[in-house]
């Protein structure tokens, strides 16, 4: 499993998708970085304004950074099975001696180390950019290890897919449903705007299917919750990307058995497969 | 025995694949399965190292039951379509595939340059698998196969894509491999192949097996002979109409087929007792080209080989 493992992590690292995606990090870490100074230099010494543009900006740039981390496990694990099951690549691992739910595992470990490495990276450069408000450390942690569940959970389910169908329908699924999951949150933000249980239900019931975006709204209502920001801490619920309503702690319960039967289904039906 | 089978079956939907599959196949020795495309040859491969689940039957490598662990500590297995990470260096694939085999660290180390040098790729160690030719990624696609030292080798069409003089290096390292004690399942459609190296041979065909034994047997039956009779009259043709009754006749030349190596003495004194002037009996050595033609050509919808 851990030959596996590391053999994953090689892979991944090694692919282009993941140098590329490396490169526009950067890029869009620059803009973010040039964005966030230009605001915080002309913005005034006006505190609400400064708040305003604080929070709306962080949470916008967590928002565009957890999309990124979300894509990098769908370029990087969406044909990790289907890809190497049409190829023939699996044929000659599968016959050594390891259980096949072994080789799912192994994926696993492998491109979920990656991927943590890369959003605690991602996270930490986009709240030192953003060093002007100071965040309890307890909190950064916290949301921290929610955003990095955010890209595991859905490398989870990616991976699933990826042994179920191929990788080109992996992949527009996948992309469908994490977009459907966007939606659902934003449906859920304006619902709570505005008074509407419909809505909110309907963001609710769309987060079961596809949890991603509540793990977001956890972790910016972690992050800011009990902050120094005081009463401005209201704005943090306003906009697209805010958190009108934080998820349950059961809301995170599912979200891990979510997660964990995902990884569960996609070694079960590739040990009964036949390749 | 080292494969046994009995009724092993895998289709696909009730379609397709391989039915009723009985074999036994001793050590040390190099099993050839024949038959034409789409016959069922590489199901009945991959069903026999663990990739495919049969439908029904049941099978054994070296007693254990196909797929099982202690099955594939066994086996080395070339694919037919195969394909490795082309972004690793030769060395690094087989380190790579001797760790998933559970193999030593020290001994992968100690065993890759042998296994290089026993597949002619020494001195390619670092170049990366994509750099290698159709022919290169075959051998180390063998090599990959033997690096765990296997006593049981399952090469499917482990010559499609060499040269001539590659086919006959990869037929020397089956041969020598043979020497050392491995049992190798030889999956061609290449006869001449198969009946250079194999000690025994099966023919597939839909699916079902249609013959199998030792190369001696298979060929020691069904040979053609060329009868020259001067004196061909209407009760010697009668009598060897019993003996094939589509022989071919032209003048005083008759072609018929016989079963056994063993008749052609009594066919000769059944001649000559009939008053023939028998002037030449030429039998023609069977080939295996003959026999899988005839066997596949005849074989229709019939199973033949039932346990």
């Amino acid at each position: 499993m851990w030959t596996i493992a590391k053999l994953s992590v090689q892979e991944m690292i090694r692919k282009k998708v993941f140098l590329v995606t490396m490169i526009l990090t950067g890029i869009f870490l620059f803009v973010y970085g040039l964005g966030l100074h230009i605001a915080f230099k002309d913005g005034g010494d006006n505190l609400i304004v400064k708040t305003v543009i604080f929070t709306q900006l962080l949470s916008a740039g967590l928002y565009m950074a957890s999309f990124i981390v979300a894509f990098l496990v769908l370029f990087t694990a969406v044909g990790s099975i289907s890809t190497e099951l049409e190829n023939g690549t699996l044929q000659t691992i599968v016959v050594k001696p390891i259980k096949r739910w072994e080789i799912i595992v192994g994926k696993y470990l492998g491109m979920g180390m990656v991927i943590a490495v890369y959003s605690i990276f991602f996270f930490l450069v986009i709240i030192a950019l953003n060093r002007q408000i100071s965040l309890p450390a307890l909190n950064l942690i916290r949301s921290l290890g929610i955003f990095c569940l955010q890209g595991l959970v859905f490398l989870s389910l990616v991976l699933l897919g990826s042994t179920v169908f191929t990788t080109l329908n992996n992949g527009i699924i996948m992309v469908i449903l994490y977009g459907i999951g966007m939606i659902g949150g934003i449906v859920e933000q304006v619902g709570n705007l505005i008074g509407k249980e419909a809505l909110i239900n309907l963001g609710i019931v769309t987060s079961l299917v596809v949890p991603f975006d509540s793990l977001y709204r956890k972790m910016l209502y972690t992050l800011f919750s009990a902050s120094d920001l005081g009463q401005l801490n209201l704005f943090t619920q306003q906009g697209p990307f805010g958190v009108g309503s934080q998820p349950s702690v059961w809301m995170m319960v599912y979200v891990l058995i979510y997660g964990s039967l995902a990884l569960y289904g996609a070694a079960r039906i590739f040990t009964r497969k036949d390749i | 025995m080292v494969i046994e089978t009995y009724n092993l079956t895998k289709q696909y939907n009730g379609k397709g694949g391989c039915k009723e599959i009985c074999l036994s196949i001793k050590e040390r020795q190099i099993f050839g399965l024949l038959g034409p495309n789409g016959a069922g040859k590489s199901t009945l491969v991959k069903t026999l190292v663990g990739l495919l689940y049969p439908t029904s039957g049941q099978g054994w490598i070296f007693g254990y039951p196909l797929g099982s662990i202690e099955a594939k500590k066994k086996i080395g297995y070339l694919p037919e379509n195969f394909r490795y990470y082309e972004w690793l260096t030769g060395y690094d694939l087989l380190y790579y595939h001797g760790c998933l085999a559970g193999m030593d660290k020290d001994v992968i180390k100690k065993r890759i340059p042998f296994v290089f040098e026993l597949v002619g790729l020494e001195g390619k160690e670092r170049e990366k698998v994509k750099t290698y030719s159709k022919g290169m990624q075959q051998r180390i696609g063998i090599g990959c196969a033997l690096l765990a030292d296997p006593d049981l080798l399952f090469l499917d069409e482990p010559t499609s894509a060499l040269d001539p003089i590659g086919r006959k290096e990869v037929r020397d390292i089956i041969l020598r491999l043979k020497d050392q004690g491995k049992t190798i399942f030889l999956n061609s459609h290449l006869l001449n192949e198969v009946e250079m190296i194999c000690d025994e041979v099966a023919i597939i065909n839909k699916g079902s097996i249609l013959v199998k034994g030792t190369l001696e047997q298979l060929l020691a039956e069904n040979i053609k002979v060329l009868l020259r009779i001067d004196n061909l009259n209407p009760t010697i043709l009668e009598f060897l109409q019993t003996v094939d009754k589509n022989l071919k006749k032209n003048g005083n030349k008759v072609i018929l087929t016989i079963g056994r190596r063993e008749q052609l003495p009594w066919l000769a004194k059944e001649i000559i007792q009939l008053g023939g002037l028998l002037s030449e009996l030429r039998p023609s050595g069977g080939s295996l080209e003959d026999l899988f033609i005839n066997m596949v050509r005849e074989s229709g919808d019939l199973n033949v080989d039932h346990c």
